[in-house]
């Protein structure tokens, strides 16, 4: 840990490392505005994984890439919300500010290691090069400091491989040599969008194994996006699960995955295949982003929907457990979660 | 075996020939599928599982004569399917029918979803409109669609929706086999059990062999009758899923097995991890083509060797026989770890930097092999690599690397390619 992220640490106990607000994204199309964002709210604290997990169309990916403007604006557009890092809002940095931080105190890793190395230049000169834009080092001892980095990544060899070109490493090997560029600024949060899903299973586990060693040498905090409920089992500390923009529930991993509170988060995991369970699945189609319908995100989906469900807004995110909240007016005033629990329930279609 | 099986296929194998330079002289070849069997009856789910690479893919197009087989027999419905040319060859491709993991590659942006369905009934003669659109109408229907679709453009319908027309059009010919690959893995989770659901549906009723290509072993513990594993061109375990799940009997599967996510917090960290990558069909190992990654791999005789340890060492025999260890990069490494000129770092500490590289453990608790592995190191802090790498495959024999294990019937329907498996018998049972 570098001095300045002790000192920040000791000063700013009560804020968290990263603070997300109401952020709210839109794309502009041919159809109009498409709303991928929706008033999401979480936080990250220093050191701890928190996964945000959604299918497509749920607004993770956008999430992600809006915190350090990564997103393309024309034609995407931030209406509201703040993305704080230590309280200071990065959405109102100027790109200048911004690319300061991006590598610096937030890195990325993508689901495609392929775009993130660039195949004309060896993986050594590029970690150096990654070192040096963020610290004033000697060739020699950056070139130190990136063979450190390959070995503590799993790259056997590194003295060797050092001059090798990206093409010549494996897609797992790869992967571990962006991990290794996002390392070399020793950064405060990884953000890491799907790292593991182009990676066979063999070689996956490898990869989360990597993360979780990283993380704990490090004491960085990940905010991991991904569609894989297996992934998100090994490696989360808190969970937010996404749907249509909207965040549906919140906890923490035992809560979640002990006892699922929203319908959609209950649902998801009955979707999984071979788990010796009756397979489910989910009816229906996404909501149309370019005109939701009023009331919960779900409910078109939903086998307990009633009808105060489809109108007014979002239900808020109600108190269920300890860290555990989730969006659904069966949390609510009056309302009776027992009714979702284990599908005991078929659910009350008409209220 | 009461009836012949729908579909069958022995020793099929496609290699891929490497070319080099302008004249393509063919310099190695690529071994995709090497000599594989594999039967799907009538009415039975057959999955075929493995990694990318394994040649599973390559296997489904050569099995429908998508790409011509290097050798091989191909039988369908007891007829030999290999050398069948034109008319026969248009029948057969009538009857087995295939969809792709990503439905959208196969439909024209610019024909609705009717005529998509109906297309392969206009190639195959059907000139009567009406009996096409009814025949489409109800295919659409049965997959979950309506009717009502036949009329809309590919480019409205999701993944999920796409791939039901992609199955539609897929039975439109009444076919008795289907091959579906990796039907799933582009879609969401939510979609993707109800495609699973689907197809079993449309199995039991239509009466058809499916056969199921897939990474993921979820997807085959959950629709597959019969299960057979490939790994780098070849089928290493076919058993009924149940008991491939219960009783392995190939290492490999183990690993696939145990690389299941449990989907439960608390086991953390229990995923098997293989060390290294899928080595390259263009030129697989020696013995057992898993035996470079196998945590199982057999030790030499007349060692007293923990298992880890000796995968560990075996690990490094074979980085010398392909990359090398060259001993000054790690001394230089060693000095950049600790901070010191590349002049202090001791051979010691270069010894120890390459056991830990490895996972040696610091002695391998047998005298006779530690003395064996430390001359071998000292062949290597001497720069001779060759002399080192010899001097480990002539002490640690090991007949995994030595001899391709034969195929084992370990019961009428399960069978497993492993020395474990020859040695004795069943391992597990
Ligand atoms: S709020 Fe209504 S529609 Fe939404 S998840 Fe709860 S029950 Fe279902
Ligand atoms: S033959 Fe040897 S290397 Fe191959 S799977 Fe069996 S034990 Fe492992």
């Amino acid at each position: 840990m570098s001095q300045h992220q002790r000192g920040a640490t000791e000063t700013q106990q009560e804020l968290s490392l990263l603070s997300v607000r109401d952020l709210t994204v839109e794309f502009e199309t041919d159809r109009g505005p498409l709303r991928a964002v929706d008033g999401v709210d979480f936080d990250v604290e220093r050191g701890e994984t928190v996964c945000l997990v959604g299918e497509s169309g749920s607004g993770k990916t956008v999430t992600a890439e809006t915190i350090t403007k990564l997103i393309r604006m024309p034609p995407g557009r931030i209406v509201r919300g703040v993305a704080e890092l230590d309280g200071r809002d990065l959405l109102s940095l100027s790109e200048r500010d911004l690319r300061a931080i991006r590598g610096d105190r937030i890195a990325h890793v993508f689901q495609d290691p392929q775009h993130a190395l660039n195949h004309c230049y060896t993986v050594g000169w590029q970690i150096r090069e990654a070192i040096q834009v963020h610290e004033d080092v000697s060739d020699a001892a950056a070139r130190e400091r990136a063979l450190t980095l390959l070995n503590q990544v799993g790259i056997p060899d590194a003295t060797t491989r050092y001059d090798d070109y990206p093409h010549e490493f494996s897609g797992g090997m790869k992967q571990r040599i962006v991990v290794a560029m996002a390392l070399a600024a020793t950064p405060d949060l990884l953000i890491a969008d799907e790292p593991t899903t182009a990676l066979d299973v063999t070689i996956q586990a490898q990869l989360l194994d990597l993360l979780e060693s990283i993380q704990t040498e490090y004491d960085m905090a990940i905010l991991l996006i991904t569609h894989d409920l297996g992934v998100v089992a090994e490696l989360a500390d808190r969970v937010v699960v996404l749907y249509a923009g909207k965040v549906m529930e919140r906890g923490s991993v035992y809560e979640v995955f002990d006892t699922p509170a929203h319908p959609y988060t209950q649902v998801l995991f009955d979707c999984l295949p071979g788990r010796g369970r009756p397979l489910r699945s989910i009816g229906g189609t996404l909501p149309d982003l370019h005109d939701p319908p009023p009331g919960c995100r779900f409910a078109s989906r939903c086998e307990y929907a009633r009808k105060e469900c489809h109108t007014g807004d979002q239900p808020p995110l109600y108190d269920v457990a300890d860290a555990q909240t989730a969006s659904c007016v069966y949390y609510g005033p009056g309302g009776d979660p027992d009714a979702l629990r284990n599908g005991q329930s078929e659910g009350d279609p008409d209220g | 075996m009461a009836e012949p099986p729908l579909f069958e296929v022995e020793n099929l194998t496609k290699h891929f020939p490497i070319t080099e330079g302008v004249l393509r002289r063919q310099v190695g070849t690529v071994r995709a599928v090497d000599g594989i069997d594999l039967s799907v009856r009538r009415g039975e789910t057959v999955g075929l599982v493995g990694e990318s690479g394994c040649g599973k893919s390559t296997a489904a197009r050569t099995m429908l004569r998508l790409e011509e087989p290097t050798a091989g027999s191909i039988r369908f419905e007891g007829e030999e399917v290999t050398d069948l040319s034109g008319r026969a060859l248009k029948a057969f491709r009538r009857n087995a029918q295939m969809i792709f993991q990503d439905p959208s590659a196969s439909f024209d942006p610019r024909m609705t979803i009717g005529e998509s369905v109906a297309e392969p009934l206009v190639i195959h003669g059907v000139t009567d409109r009406e009996l096409r659109r009814e025949v489409t109408t109800d295919l659409l229907e049965r997959v979950g669609l309506s009717a009502d679709d036949v009329d809309r453009y590919p480019h409205e319908f999701s993944g999920g929706q796409k791939q039901r027309v992609a199955l539609a059009r897929a039975l439109v010919l009444n076919p008795s086999l289907l091959i579906a690959d990796e039907p799933t893995s582009a879609l969401d989770v939510s979609v993707q059990s109800a495609i699973l659901g689907l197809l079993e549906d449309i199995q039991r009723e239509f009466g058809l062999g499916l056969l199921v290509i897939t990474h993921d072993m979820g997807i085959v513990r959950e629709i597959c009758d019969r299960t057979a594993v490939m790994y780098l061109g070849e089928i290493v375990e076919d058993a009924p899923t149940a008991r491939l799940f219960d009783s392995p009997q190939h290492p490999y599967t183990e690993v696939l097995i145990a690389s299941i996510p449990t989907f439960d917090p608390r086991k953390r960290g229990n995923r098997v991890e293989l060390r290294g990558d899928v080595p390259s069909a263009g030129d697989p190992p020696s013995g057992c083509r898993f035996h470079t990654r196998c945590p199982k791999v057999i030790p030499p005789p007349g060692y007293d060797i923990d298992q880890r340890a000796w995968r560990a060492v075996l690990d490094f025999r074979r980085r010398l026989a392909t990359d090398g260890v060259d001993p000054e990069s790690v001394r230089e490494f060693v000095a950049a770890e600790a901070d010191t000129p590349v002049g202090a770092v001791t051979d010691e500490q270069v010894r120890a930097a390459i056991r830990a590289e490895f996972d040696i453990p610091d002695t391998l608790g047998d005298p006779a092999a530690e003395e064996t592995l430390d001359a071998a190191l000292t062949n290597v802090l001497g720069g001779d690599v060759d002399r080192a790498h010899r001097r480990l495959e002539d002490a640690f024999p090991t007949v995994c690397a030595r001899e391709v294990p034969a195929e084992v019937w370990v019961t009428d329907e399960h069978r497993a390619a492993c020395h474990l498996v020859e040695s004795d018998g069943a391992r597990h049972s």
